[in-house]
């Protein structure tokens, strides 16, 4: 007898998706057959509320009671959406009135990442709340300062999701940001928004919110898209707010920060020039708010690592393992390649799926990241997807041993099959989070 | 060649009974058995000695009475040059028992070279008080302290609380003499002293307090070497799970017992800039040479990294598994180690009696 998917399976998927109802019908006709138990990442009250339709609807198919549910959900969802909203801009409002400051933080990727290092950076010196994991819509961020957000808050560092056109702007007219940091732009969502010039333009909303251009710091990385006198950063001698002599080891990363205002030597614990490159909004910022530099500097060497973004797992026989898990795209992805080549390792390994939403460019940048990873690693760990015959292709044209490709269903069953390779002393990079949703 | 006879001795009368036996079983299975001959020398809870195949594993023990273990033959020394069918011995004790002195004394009268400083290096840095105030005097920045005895605490208490509080809270109540956290007590506010230094008193009669060091880290080096020739390894930093490292998160966390020291999660090397590791190897060096060490050496820090302090805490001279994955990861796997230690060993051995300690004439004659 055929198996059906579980309906808890497909409520998390549906999760993973953000409720994109092709997406879920895509990879149901996929696995239907499967009786494979998923369990949502996060009972959220929509995930409870499709589970109780799914319940009074069991006698029809698992997609069917999903689109049901959803479909009677949306409109008390919209209304209670604009309500929380409405509330959460009239407290915002009046504690900016008060003398709150906001920090908008947008960008492809490195958002979480700045914000977390912003967050212990100023720590000492403000009384601030960030927006927790990466919550960057209207309603996630109108939940977080109608609960957290109080009278005592001086600075309020809030990240901004881009999931369409225009996006960007809403938030910004949401929230309406004091400062704001564009972090790196990458083909993140590639599908979504159809090219790197589109999202160019989603993130370039933030920039015209600013009527002072001083008013935001921006990535080099946009420097082709931009034709505004604005202020970069990153690694280029062309930013003024750079990183230079960059030099990683397994303690963490050395580096000099270079300002308009000064230059210093600065020690980090976290890895990669991306995350020493990811400091330089603290110091710009804290000149911003007349905040000395020197008390900014002193916590850099304490900062935390991140979750899952080149998170140092430390293993038996001085294996270090970084996470690098919450997701990736081909632009961060080369960062991750370019700090396990810097890092000292008896031998370098990556468990990667590859990307997800590239849409129709996929396969040709699958075969170019296979070929990456030829250059960069011993051993190719590769969770099976649509893109694993593209990455390897490209790890095979470019000289990779057909047995140093290893595959395996989803991340345990990779780094199981790895086990009997890896050497005392070897860096293993887990680049990109697994979901189901692209198994 | 002819191999050299090796002992391994390790357990005896401690509370740290258990680390010293994953210590020596674990040194044991990295001896190169084409250059030793290995006899394992193991003192039971009750202070006998043994030796016998079965000390080879570490299954027996998880499966014997360690205070009357059997199937072992007994073992003794002779204190007679030329007796012993030892030629070098390395020890793996931790506790008091043979970590302060006492069975390196033994060792020496009995004409058998061990790695490890002598008995007075052993004995001083065995002491926390002893060792602190050694600190005080060479200048070497430390915690700030007070020490006390039983009887002064008996005679004395409300002087030691007004000590306590001038040191401010929380503070740290430690034996003078013992390792691996065990008793050792945060104190968070004077309402808990006293119940924390009566129970600290079980393990020791003298009782050390110490401030503690805002916004530290914990950094653990290991010097290897004899006298002037000395190496440092990468510094740890080992990882807390809960507020204070103790015996069981020291001991039991990771792979268990069974991993000792090694499955203790840390972070190698440490999360501290290149500037600030030079500086805690340099006074790790200092301080093997001040404390007449050798062997292999584990040296514990706080270290700020934000201000580039640094505060020396404790020596240990016969360090959890011998600190052997601070030198895989500097670049010397454990079977060298080894070697290494038993060379250190013959080498101290060397110099030792290449000192006059005698008088061949015999001067009575003359009288």
């Amino acid at each position: 007898m055929k198996k059906n998917i579980p309906f808890t399976t497909l409520l998390a998927i549906a999760q993973q998706s953000e409720y994109e109802l092709d997406t879920v019908q895509e990879w149901n006709l996929k696995h239907i057959h499967e009786s494979r138990l998923i369990q949502p990442e996060k009972w959220t009250l929509k995930l409870r509320w499709l589970n109780f339709f799914g319940q009074v609807f069991f006698f029809l198919p698992a997609i069917v009671r999903l689109r049901i549910g959803l479909m009677v959900l949306q409109p008390f969802e919209t209304s209670v959406r604009k309500l929380i909203i409405a509330c959460a801009v009239v407290k915002l409002r009046f504690l900016q009135k008060k003398g709150l400051k906001i920090v908008a933080i947008a960008g492809s990727y490195g958002k979480t990442s700045t914000k977390h290092i912003l967050h212990h950076l100023f720590s000492e010196s403000a009384t601030l709340l960030i927006t927790p994991e990466s919550i960057n819509t209207e309603l996630g961020i109108s939940r977080v300062i109608l609960k957290t957000l109080t009278g005592r808050h001086t600075l309020f560092f809030i990240e901004l999701g881009e999931f369409y056109p225009g996006h960007i702007r809403k938030l910004a007219r949401f929230i309406h940001p004091d400062f704001g940091i564009l972090t790196p732009i990458g083909r993140q969502h590639l599908m979504r928004f159809g090219s790197l010039e589109k999202i160019a333009e989603t993130f370039h909303d933030l920039l015209t919110f600013f009527s002072d251009a001083k008013k935001i710091l921006v990535s080099e990385s946009y420097h082709d898209f931009f034709t505004e006198n604005i202020q970069y950063y990153g690694t280029k001698n062309t930013s003024p707010y750079r990183i230079e002599k960059t030099h990683v080891t397994r303690a963490g990363t050395e580096c000099t920060i270079v300002t308009p205002h000064g230059t210093t030597d600065a020690f980090t614990p976290l890895f990669g020039e991306q995350h020493a490159v990811n400091l330089l909004p603290a110091f710009w910022l804290a000149e911003q708010l007349g905040i000395n530099t020197q008390k900014i500097l002193k916590m850099v060497t304490t900062l935390p690592s991140i979750p899952h973004r080149h998170e140092p797992i430390l293993g038996m026989k001085n294996v270090l393992v970084l996470d690098n898990g919450y997701n990736t795209n081909p632009d961060s992805a080369q960062d991750s390649l370019k700090l396990l080549a810097a890092l000292d390792a008896s031998q370098r390994i990556i468990v990667t799926l590859g990307f997800v939403e590239l849409g129709k460019d996929s396969g040709a940048i699958h075969e170019a990241f296979g070929e990456s990873l030829a250059h960069s690693v011993e051993y190719a760990g590769i969770i099976e997807s649509e893109a694993t015959e593209a990455l390897l292709a490209g790890f095979i044209r470019a000289g990779g041993k057909r047995d140093h490709f290893i595959t395996g269903k989803d991340q345990t069953d990779v780094i199981a099959r790895l086990q009997s390779v890896i050497q005392p002393n070897a860096v293993i990079l887990l680049e990109g989070g697994y979901r189901e949703l692209y198994s | 060649m002819k191999k050299i006879r090796l002992a391994v001795f390790f357990g005896g009368i401690s509370v740290e009974h258990e680390v010293s036996v994953i210590t020596g079983v674990q040194l044991m299975k990295h001896v190169d058995r084409n250059r030793y001959d290995v006899t394992p020398v193991y003192i039971d809870k009750a202070g006998k000695w043994w030796t016998g195949s079965d000390l080879f594993e570490s299954e027996y023990y998880a499966n014997e009475n360690l205070l009357k273990p059997d199937d072992l033959q007994p073992f003794s020394l002779s204190l007679n040059p030329g007796e012993n069918a030892i030629d070098v011995a390395i020890l793996c004790f931790h506790g008091e028992y043979g970590e302060a002195g006492s069975v390196q004394g033994l060792l020496e009268l009995a004409h058998i070279p061990y790695q490890g400083p002598g008995v007075i290096g052993s004995a001083i840095a065995f002491d926390k008080i002893v060792t602190r105030q050694i600190f005080d005097s060479e200048k070497i920045p430390q915690p700030k302290f007070i020490w006390f005895t039983h009887d002064d605490w008996k005679n004395s208490a409300q002087e030691i609380t007004e000590k306590v509080a001038a040191l401010s809270y929380p503070v740290f109540v430690k034996p003078a003499r013992g390792g691996s956290t065990v008793g050792i007590e945060k104190v968070k506010s004077a309402a808990e002293l006293s119940s924390a230094i009566e129970r600290v008193l079980q393990y020791d009669t003298r009782v050390i307090i110490e401030a503690e060091v805002k916004d530290c880290i914990e950094i653990n080096v290991s010097v290897l070497g004899i006298d002037g020739d000395l190496r440092v390894s990468v510094p740890e930093q080992p990882i807390k799970a809960d507020e204070f490292l103790s015996y069981a998160d020291k001991y039991e966390r990771g792979g268990g017992k069974k991993g000792g020291m090694a499955s203790l999660n840390r972070r190698i090397p440490a999360p501290i800039s290149s500037r600030l590791t030079l500086t805690v190897q340099d006074l790790a060096r200092k301080l093997f040479h001040l404390f007449d060490c050798s062997g292999v050496v584990r040296i514990d820090f706080f270290v700020n990294p934000s201000e580039e302090t640094v505060f020396v805490t404790e020596l240990n001279t016969i360090p959890g598994s011998m600190s052997f994955y601070l030198w895989e990861a500097s670049g010397l796997p454990y079977k060298e180690l080894i070697n290494e230690l038993v060379e250190i060993a013959f080498e101290k051995e060397k110099r030792r009696s290449a000192l006059i300690q005698t008088f061949e004439t015999n001067i009575l004659k003359k009288v």
